[in-house]
């Protein structure tokens, strides 16, 4: 396999003091194209803290993006190929069938609110879809710097964002498209104070540096890797910087032979 | 979900250290401006300013016993009396020392107002320029009277700010307060309120933890405020 990749999400202590569950969730999956290419889909959702079915929300945004940028690829790994509106349109569906959804548990679609973050890794393109808080990081080449897809945050606050749940969600997804890229790093907005430098918006990479390096070394090591990474969201030290629900998904290209 | 995973304890592979050595980027914490604009007009010589001098010690105390609000709460306080007056520059609440306000002089509320809108516009350029995250600032008035200067002007700015969501901003009218003046002044969606007798550290003791709720607001939430037990529901 071209990619190594470890995902996880773990429950912020402030919603382990209020025990509410888990909203963060996220997805990593290689698909293999019928044109021989092998692409990395990987999905972060952050359930709104205020929404109480936010975390289902989350959940449905992770499946039906993989889902739906899963089948595009495995068609054609040519991103190339793949315009901005069908992207946007991915999107779109999942708010619609959260709409058809609330409707049918007699609820609002707001009830579901999460943040959708994208990212699509061919051998040759990448593209990032942003609507919301979090970040995506993505590097060209082993010793390039981390680049930062989308500077997060809509609004002028700290607790602003949006999800892909608003009524004006089409015109915020924010694309970015790149050449062939090595690492990619999604996160939810829990660890972005850890993860993105205010002062010079931008991914601050002594974060981003250690863990495409184990993933890269570890990325074979299966549940182990993933024990590791969810020990790590939990840890003591993640913990004392943030109170918030945290997801990471890493995810490394590793060059024919080096498998 | 287990919140314990225990760690899978394999060989390490790496000489990196594995998660654990990723380093955090320093940022400083988000901010929640908050300035008092405080009537200390004659008419509040007593006991009314009094209890409003024992509430800001209430307030100082109540967000000190709070870690993150102590460090993300900067409070400013505006008077309004002899003049319009700075008397505390945004702080943090370990660095506040509650003034001990004495009243005098006429209600230039007007003045104050503008001058409080000016300081907080200035804030959020010096949070901007420094990378600092800030959440929505919030402005307290304090009253026992009516405005003395021209006000209109000032009403309009709040207005106008609170409408494009520049800041929250509240009135609140002590005993004899002008509550048809103060709601001119004051946002429509958020009408003054009048407080119950002079239960200033009541009244302290929630804004307090209104802005604890504030400035810990996740990315996105959107806060739900106590009600305030220290509003006379007297017409």
């Amino acid at each position: 396999m071209t990619w190594r990749f470890v995902d996880g999400f773990a429950a912020g202590t402030s919603h382990l003091e209020t025990q509410s569950p888990c909203q963060d969730r996220c997805a990593c999956v290689v698909v293999s194209s019928d044109d021989g290419g092998e692409v990395l889909v990987a999905v972060v959702s952050d359930g709104a803290g205020s929404a109480p079915r936010s975390e289902e929300g989350a959940a449905f945004v992770c499946q039906e993006l993989t889902a739906a940028a899963g089948a595009a690829v495995r068609a054609s790994s040519d991103l190339d190929a793949l315009s901005d509106e069908t992207v946007r349109s991915w999107f779109l569906a999942v708010r619609e069938a959260l709409r058809a959804r609330a409707r049918a548990a007699g609820g609002d679609v707001r009830d579901y609110a999460a943040t959708a973050l994208l990212a699509i890794a061919s051998d040759h393109q990448a593209l990032c879809a942003q609507l919301g808080d979090g970040g995506i990081v993505v590097r060209r080449a082993p010793g390039e710097p981390f680049e930062l897809a989308v500077w997060p945050g809509g609004g002028e606050y700290a607790n602003e964002t949006f999800f892909v749940t608003d009524d004006g969600a089409p015109e915020r997804i924010e694309l970015r498209r790149y050449d062939r890229v090595v690492d990619v790093v999604a996160f939810s907005d829990g660890l972005q104070h850890l993860a993105l430098e205010w002062s010079s918006r931008s991914a601050f990479a002594p974060f981003f540096g250690p863990l495409v390096a184990t993933v890269r070394a570890r990325g074979d090591a299966g549940d182990a890797v993933r024990a590791e990474l969810l020990a790590y969201l939990n840890s003591e030290a993640v913990n004392r910087r943030t109170d918030d629900d945290k997801s990471l998904a890493i995810a490394c290209r590793v060059e024919a032979g080096a498998a | 979900m287990d919140q314990q995973t225990p760690y899978v304890d394999e060989a390490p592979v790496t000489a990196t250290g594995g998660f654990a050595s990723a380093e955090f980027a320093e940022n400083p914490e988000p901010r929640c401006a908050c300035v008092l604009l405080l009537d200390t007009s004659g008419s509040m010589n007593g006991p009314p300013i009094a209890q409003l001098n024992l509430g800001l010690q209430s307030f100082k105390d109540e967000l000190l016993s709070d870690s993150l609000a102590s460090k993300r709460v900067e409070i400013a306080v505006v008077t309004f009396g002899e003049s319009a007056r700075l008397v505390t520059d945004f702080c943090d609440a370990a660095s506040f020392e509650p003034p001990s306000l004495t009243a005098g002089g006429l209600t230039p509320m007007g003045a104050a107002v503008w001058d409080a809108l000016g300081r907080l516009a200035a804030r959020k350029e010096t949070y901007k320029a420094n990378g600092v995250a800030y959440y929505r600032p919030w402005v307290f008035l304090i009253t026992d009277g009516e405005p003395t200067d021209e006000y209109q002007s000032a009403a309009q700015q709040v207005r106008e700010g609170e409408a494009r969501g520049a800041f929250s901003f509240y009135a609140v009218g002590v005993m004899d307060a002008n509550m048809q003046k103060l709601a001119e002044i004051s946002p429509p969606n958020r009408p003054p309120v009048k407080l119950d007798g002079l239960r200033f550290r009541d009244l302290f003791v929630w804004l307090s933890k209104s802005m604890r709720t504030v400035s810990q607001a996740a990315i996105g939430q959107n806060v739900a405020l106590q009600p305030p037990g220290w509003i006379s529901t007297q017409a």
